[in-house]
This record gives C-alpha cells, structure tokens and sequence, in this order.
C-alpha cells in the first residue's frame, strides 16, 4: 500500500509530496492527481519526499521523472528528498536520476524545503 | 452447383422428349408429360433449396425423378424403354450431389426397380406398350448420354477444383511450417546472442524448458490483476522474510519481483505468480496470458534500458537483469513467463 500525502508549507508557498510505503503502477493515477495538483498555479516549488518508499517500480520512477520534467520546463524549482543509502536513494542512482542536472536530492523534507526557498527571488 | 445440375438436367431431359417426339408423333403428349414433369420437380427443388434446406431438396428431387423415371419405363415397356436409362442418371446425380453413400443407396434402388420391372415383364403385369420407333429409341438413348457425358463433366470439374482446393492447402500448410522452422531458427538464434550479450544471465527458453527448470513451490500459486500489485509485493517480502527461504539479501528480489509483475498486468490484464526454490536457487515466476512480446521489440524490451511500448520507464528488464543471477524468459502470443532466479544460501 501506499500512502502519498500533499502538505503545503505555511508562508513559503512551496508543496510537500510525501509518498510512502509501496509505489506500484497502481498506484499511479492517484500519485499523478496529487502531482497535478501539487503542481497548480500559483505555488513556489515542490518538494517530492521519497523518504519512506519501500518499492517503487518503472511506473512510479515515471511519475517522478515526468515531474522533474515539467517543473523544469515551467521553471519552477523541485527537489527530491532520499537519505543517503535509503532505497529511494538506491533507485533514483540506478536509473541514472542522481546525475541528471539540476536534479537535487536532499536528506530531509525540511533541508530541500530550505532549499527550494533560498532559490526563490 | 445444385442449380446448375438440377436446371441442367431437366433441359437435357425436356431436349431429348421434345427430339424424341419428332420421331414419334404419336407419344407427342407422353412426352410433353414427362418433359412437364421434370420441369415442375426442378423449379420445386430451387423452390426447397432457396430456402436453405439442401440436401432437403436435392434428396426429394432425386426421389421425384427416380419415381418419374420408373413410372416412364413401367408406362413404355419395361426394361425394353429407353427410359430404362434415366436409373443411371439418378444414381450419378445421387454421388453428385449428396456424396458417396447415397450413390450406393441410389445404386440399391435401381438394381430393385430394375429387379422389379424385369419381374413384373416375365409376370406380365406391365401395362401395354406402343411399339417405339427405331429412331425414337436411338434418338432417346443418345440423350441420357449426352447426359451422363455431362453430369460426369460437371463431376470431373468438382474433382478437379477438390484437387486444386487441397493442393493449396497442402501449400498454406508447407509455407506454415517453414514459417514455424524459420521463426524457430530466429528465436535460438536470439536466444544465442541475447545469452552471450548478457552474460548467460537472460536466457530465451521454450515454455517446456520454463516449466522444467523450476524447483518445487515454496507456497501456493498466486494470481495478480491491475489494483493487486501492492498486495502481491506484500505476500512476496512476507514469503521472502520467512527463516526458510535462506535468501542473503531478500530485498534484491522484490525490485524485478514487482517489474515482472506490473509487466504482466501492463501487457496482459494480470497473470500468476508463485516462489519455487531449488538446492542452491530461489525462484520467482509470473506467467501471463497476454500477445507476448514481438520479436521485432524483443531485443530492446529486454536489453535496452528505456525501452518501453506501454508509456513506462522501461527499465523493468534492465532491474531485472541487474539485481538476478539469471532471468528465463519464455515467451509467444498467449502466454509469456518470465523467472527470476538468486542464488540461496
């Protein structure tokens, strides 16, 4: 199962989605609603907290490089949160999105959060 | 067919009474009769055949101009008329149109109306007979062969176009099979290159050599649908927790584990799964029902990363072939069965 919760932070205008537990490709119609709707007009920057995944199949690896892919294309600032050595971590360096530029990951939620708000004007 | 024989020969047969009656004048209106009667049983038969019975129809047809012809010669002297002939007619036409038992069946008829017309002579129960002209008789007997000439025309045609019909068949089957061996040749030599390109770690199998190559089932075989993936990875990282499966690092199979098993509902609407184990293995299997996957794409489906034909990332083989010792993959339109195997403690 997977649960995915979407949390605006207060003041920054920057959206946390934070996805746990099992991303399979069932689960990607309604990770791809959250998504869309992380990405409505208006926000700063979205955080995609991928901490607490334990799967997540080519399916799911699709949703976050679609996402990558648009934010960066509409300029808006993203980040991905994976600790170093978690399974997030491991999968985003297999499929080579670790390297990709402008592709940030960072440990934490609030660290990429920081982040995202320190590249705002 | 059945129209042309049946109109055929109730022409041929009109012909002939209407010849006949002008070397004898004084059977003129027998001859109408009959020629009246032949038509009428032949407009009956389309009538029949039109509406979809026709065997129905060629059978009541055969047996109407069996009795017409019967009652001819039974009216014009026995076994002496010329209408004596028509028996053989009815009994090609029986093979013609209905098949071979009911050209014996027809055979059996005439040999008894023959047999009963020879009877009722020598018992002297026919009815009197005109004596029939020369000419009449000649003239008569010359058209049951021309119609027999051409009943056995129109049966030689058929024979042919039976010939031809099985002679392309033969065809289609031939090319089928050479089609069978050439795509044979082409999945061992895939299967050559793609086991040398990775190592021996992809190996393309037939289903007999899928179904041999695994161990015995650690639990029950599964099945999997679109919304069941989460439980199906569920139920795997439980099994794989167990003491018993020995796995050093269970995790690596839950990655192609859940690959296989997304293929399997992307391409086919679901399939089963199960866990096997053998002396020195663990083994995943997800079987589907689905087209299978196109030689055409085969390469790339499984060794390019990136690859993908449903929208994907297409990485599945790629995490497949990176995280297993070796992956047999057998697959054909209507059933693709993918195993993953690692090595157990």
């Amino acid at each position: 199962m997977l649960n995915a919760q979407l949390v605006k932070v207060e003041n920054a205008g920057v959206n946390v989605l934070a996805l746990e537990g099992d991303f399979t490709l069932d689960e990607k119609p309604r990770v791809e609603a959250l998504r869309l709707q992380a990405m409505e007009g208006g926000h700063a920057g979205l955080v995609l907290d991928l901490n607490g995944l334990r799967f997540i199949d080519s399916a799911g690896l699709m949703v976050i490089l679609a996402t990558f892919g648009e934010l960066r294309a509409a300029d808006i600032p993203f980040a991905a949160v994976a600790a170093s050595r978690s399974y997030a971590e491991a999968k985003l360096r297999e499929i080579g999105l670790m390297s990709v530029p402008g592709f940030k990951v960072f440990a934490t939620a609030e660290e990429a959060t920081q982040a995202i708000m320190s590249m705002l004007p | 067919m059945l129209y042309s024989i049946a109109l055929g020969t109730a022409v041929l047969v009109i012909a002939i009474n209407i010849l006949s009656s002008l070397a004898a004048p004084e059977l003129f209106g027998r001859l109408m009769l009959i020629a009246l009667g032949y038509g009428l049983v032949s407009l009956g038969l389309i009538a029949i055949a039109r509406r979809g019975s026709v065997n129905g129809a060629s059978t009541a047809w055969l047996v109407a101009i069996g009795l017409i012809a019967t009652w001819t010669a039974w009216t014009g002297g026995g076994l002496s008329a010329p209408a004596v002939s028509l028996q053989l007619v009815v009994v090609v036409l029986s093979g013609l149109l209905l098949g071979w038992r009911a050209n014996l069946m027809a055979a059996g008829v005439a040999v008894l109306v023959l047999l009963g017309l020879w009877q009722a002579e020598v018992s002297g129960l026919l009815p009197a007979a005109q004596p029939r002209p020369v000419l009449f008789r000649s003239l008569t007997l010359s058209g049951y062969v021309v119609v027999l000439a051409v009943l056995s025309a129109i049966a030689m045609r058929g024979t042919e176009r039976l010939r031809a019909t099985l002679g392309l068949e033969r065809e289609q089957r031939e090319a089928q099979e050479h089609l069978r061996e050439k795509d044979v040749a082409i999945r061992r030599a895939y299967s050559g290159v793609i086991e040398a390109v990775t190592g021996g770690r992809l190996l393309l199998v037939t289903p007999e050599e899928a179904a041999s190559a695994l161990g015995t089932p650690i639990a029950e075989e599964r099945t999997v649908a679109a919304g069941g993936l989460g439980k199906a990875i569920a139920w795997l990282r439980d099994v794989l927790g167990r003491e018993s499966v020995r796995l050093e690092d269970s995790s690596l199979l839950i990655d192609p584990a859940g690959e296989a098993l997304a293929n399997a509902v992307k391409h086919a609407g679901g399939g089963t799964y199960g866990l096997y184990k053998t002396s020195n293995r663990i083994q995943f299997r997800v079987t589907d029902h689905g087209p299978g996957i196109d030689f055409e794409n085969l390469p790339k489906a499984t060794l390019v990363a990136g690859f993908s034909t449903v929208g994907t990332l297409g990485h599945g083989f790629d995490i497949m072939l990176k995280r297993c010792d070796r992956v047999l993959l057998s697959t054909q339109p209507g059933e693709t069965t993918v195993i993953l195997e690692l090595r157990a403690e």
